[in-house]
């Protein structure tokens, strides 16, 4: 586990070198201890997340369009994803005549590098995150924004007439609806009163009902809806992928992307789903919190960690297969139709959340003195 | 919680082992695919059409790096303006809560009537914006 490991390498400085030599230092250590571990997370739990969650969606999609989906390598076809992904390493990356290459080939690596950097403020138990970043939220939202200046070099740097329609719809969509999804995020910051995402977790313990969701009734629960959707934006997935439209834009801003570096956009979609979702579910649904009032995570040890990780994966697992449900269930929106329930509604409806969750916290809580 | 000015670098230095890693992972696997590439083809195969950007099968004739309807732009734009507020707004809502000693005991009543005051004029532009039709993507 990524926050095990980081936090072992990171968090727990051991005390046993009584002469420290120059390569012994506090720093020297945590960094290369770090190195390892992370290193050793991002191979184990990372991507293994990411390629778990394309099996999901096959599957899924199979069930709901009453056909089986990939089921024989391995069991349940779980390795499927494994098995695409060597297929694809062998597969020739092509590079349009006219592509500007530097950009071209930069781009999934800004891509993966953004998804995947989410990570690192994602808790996963009481004493398990890799870091307790005291503007963990800004620190997601901001790198997760870069996501869309890897779609957009990519889709740039191809030169071609489909990438670039599908890249000015993702600049569009991404930019607009960064706004729903910063203010919705901002509701639960108020309430808490912090922007670290493990102290927000921390927060919701006890019963289902001391969850984030149910903070400043009906702010937090309105926000956490408006999240979803505009992380679904965020994300390009339907009803929202516009900007990879297969009927209209042949593949959108990946058209010319062939072999490997198609997968790594491909991998990146899928860790950023699951991080957008695991972040949630860290501020809205009690995190690593069973939401069982006589089980709490933080007072077990290890087994509550692991418990409490299985509760986040879990929860964010659950929200991702929401997102693909919705996949099957709703049609595409137009351009302007996305562009105008970004900006007509969900906007002044953040705004909304936004004032009720300040009143709540200066009028409401002070006359009920208490968390509520 | 404890909260120091500075925080120690500890807390620092996973973000970016983590995104070193991540730019690795991606730089490694794309060479790897490089790499087998090249030694697993028999022979490179080679012809003008080959590398040309996917279209419909014809030559391309144009740059697809054309100009854009300026209302795209003002998608920008207006991103500028609230993406900074929210900015704002951020630290604002981490210390509104407490804000009660900061303000020298005005009360967080005080601080909510600023908060709408702020709001307000940020409704006052969105109105503006929506009024101005901005927001209407209809072809004349």
């Amino acid at each position: 586990m990524i926050p095990l490991l980081l936090a072992a390498g990171i968090g727990g400085v051991e005390g046993d070198a009584p002469g420290p030599g120059v390569l012994e230092t506090i720093w020297g250590i945590s960094v290369v201890r770090g190195l390892a571990w992370s290193l050793v997370a991002a191979l184990l739990v990372i991507t293994p997340m990411a390629l778990f969650a394309i099996w999901l969606e096959r599957r899924l999609s199979g069930k709901m369009q009453a056909r089986i989906g990939p089921n024989r390598v391995g069991p349940e076809g779980l390795l499927q994803t494994l098995a695409d992904g060597v297929k694809l390493l062998g597969k020739e990356s092509l590079v349009p005549t006219q592509a500007d290459r530097p950009l071209f080939h930069a781009a999934p690596a800004v891509v993966f590098m953004s998804a995947f950097a989410m990570y690192a403020v994602l808790p996963w138990g009481p004493d398990w995150a890799p870091t307790s970043l005291a503007v963990g939220l800004l620190f997601v939202l901001a790198i997760g924004s870069l996501e869309a200046i890897g779609v957009i070099m990519a889709g740039w740097a191809s030169n071609n007439k489909w990438a670039l329609l599908g890249t000015m719809r993702v600049a569009a969509q991404v930019v607009a609806y960064e706004i729903p999804l910063g203010i919705s995020a901002l509701v639960p910051v108020l309430t808490a009163g912090t922007m670290n995402v493990q102290e927000i977790t921390a927060m919701q313990g006890g019963g289902a009902w001391n969850w984030g969701l149910w903070w400043a009734f009906p702010a937090n629960l309105v926000a956490f809806v408006l999240f979803f959707w505009a992380a679904l934006a965020n994300l390009k997935r339907a009803p929202f992928d516009l900007p990879e439209a297969e009927s209209e834009l042949v593949a959108g801003f990946h058209t010319e992307y062939s072999g490997m570096s198609f997968s790594i956009f491909f991998l990146a979609e899928y860790a950023a789903m699951f991080v957008l979702s695991g972040v949630a579910s860290c501020l809205w649904l009690g995190g690593w919190n069973t939401g069982i009032p006589g089980v709490d995570v933080a007072g077990m040890g290890v087994w509550g960690n692991l418990l409490g990780a299985a509760m986040v994966a879990g929860k964010a697992m659950l929200l991702v297969a929401v997102m693909m449900w919705l996949r099957w269930t709703l049609p595409r929106l137009r351009v302007d139709q996305v562009m105008r329930l970004c900006w007509k509604f969900f906007l002044p409806i953040s705004l909304a959340c936004l004032v009720w969750a300040a009143a709540w916290v200066s009028v409401v809580k002070p006359m009920l003195g208490g968390n509520g | 919680m404890p909260e120091s000015p500075v925080p120690p670098p500890d807390v620092y230095v996973p973000l970016l082992l983590v995104v070193l890693i991540a730019g690795g992972l991606a730089a490694v696997l794309l060479s790897v695919s490089t790499v087998v590439t090249k030694l697993t083809m028999r022979r490179r195969l080679r012809s003008p059409t080959r590398n040309t950007p996917y279209e419909c099968g014809l030559p391309i004739l144009t740059d697809a790096r054309t100009r854009f309807s300026v209302k795209f732009y003002i998608v920008a734009m207006l991103f500028i303006l609230f993406d900074i507020e929210v900015v704002f707004l951020y630290p604002w809502a981490v210390i509104y809560g407490r804000g009660d000693s900061a303000r020298g005991g005005l009360g967080l009543g005080f601080l909510f009537l600023e908060l709408l005051v702020f709001l307000g004029i940020l409704f006052l532009g969105w109105l503006y914006v929506v009024r101005k039709g901005v927001l209407e993507w209809q072809a004349e």
